[in-house]
């Protein structure tokens, strides 16, 4: 049989658009070696207790502040350290609160930050 | 500032780093769920620490440890016109001290004002080993400073010691 030119064009248009019909109906295969799929993309059981999975990575950790850029305000009590007249120490909040655009003009400012762990 | 717990013992995988362990030395502290618990566990690392600084407590949404990318530990300092001078790494491998010691009697030094060419002096040291010798959590990201001479891993003082491994 004698296949013309004008029938193969039309066999692979037909083709292609059965390709793009028929794909979101055939279940994606992991194949050997390939690459992982973005991690976004795959479902995440919940977590009992509720927190997001990927908490952690959404973290800002790496984030760096440029010499020059103005620094994040804030506003926060302080830590307020007395003994009780039992003799025991107990830690309230300030009902004053510091305020670090406070300190410009007056003096630098050294942050901290850390916790007991 | 008082920010969240970086080895609660109650640590969650993914949420904080590993879990603190009592037995090796680590403080017994769990993650606070509360403002109050915040307060009762910075108390507690004041006591234990001796701490005199004045210390803020942020609040449980970690609204400036996020705008300060502060967790688990980090140093910033601001300059007098409210910017930032200095940004250091973050913790443990980039909370250095010493550094952020240094970069602190620059800015005094210069009345104050920052500057993205302010750098503390240098100590006079041997030749600076070759870079591939530094440990890959020892490497100071700050922007504003170059690096001091390799030394041992800052640590902040703990209330006990570690017992060996």
């Amino acid at each position: 049989m004698k296949v013309s030119g004008t029938q193969v064009a039309g066999w692979a248009a037909l083709l292609a658009v059965a390709a793009v019909l028929l794909a979101p109906a055939v279940p994606a295969v992991e194949r050997p070696g390939a690459l992982p799929r973005p991690e976004a993309a795959r479902p995440q059981a919940p977590r009992p207790d509720g927190a997001q999975p990927d908490a952690a990575r959404q973290m800002p950790r790496m984030k760096m502040l440029q010499p020059g850029q103005a620094a994040p305000d804030f506003e926060l009590p302080r830590l307020v350290v007395q003994k009780d007249k039992a003799g025991n120490t107990v830690g309230n909040l300030s009902q004053d609160r510091v305020k670090l655009s406070s300190f410009a003009g007056a003096k630098p400012v050294c942050l901290i930050f850390t916790s007991y762990t | 500032m008082y920010i969240r717990e970086a080895h609660p013992t109650d640590a969650r995988p993914g949420m904080e780093g590993r879990p603190g362990n009592p037995a090796r030395g680590d403080p017994d502290v769990k993650q606070p769920r509360t403002l109050d618990e915040r307060v009762i566990a910075a108390t507690q690392c004041m006591q234990a620490l001796k701490l005199s600084l004045p210390i803020i407590i942020d609040n449980m949404e970690g609204t400036t440890e996020k705008a300060y990318g502060g967790w688990p530990d980090r140093i910033a300092l601001i300059d007098l016109d409210g910017k930032i001078a200095y940004h250091s790494g973050p913790g443990p491998g980039g909370f250095r001290p010493a550094v952020a010691e240094q970069m602190l009697k620059a800015l005094l030094a210069n009345g104050g004002k920052g500057s993205p060419s302010l750098a503390p002096p240098q100590p006079p040291s041997p030749a600076a080993p070759a870079a591939g010798r530094r440990e890959a959590h020892q490497i100071e990201t700050s922007t504003a400073l170059p690096l001091p001479p390799p030394g041992p891993p800052e640590g902040r003082a703990r209330s006990t010691p570690r017992a060996g491994p």
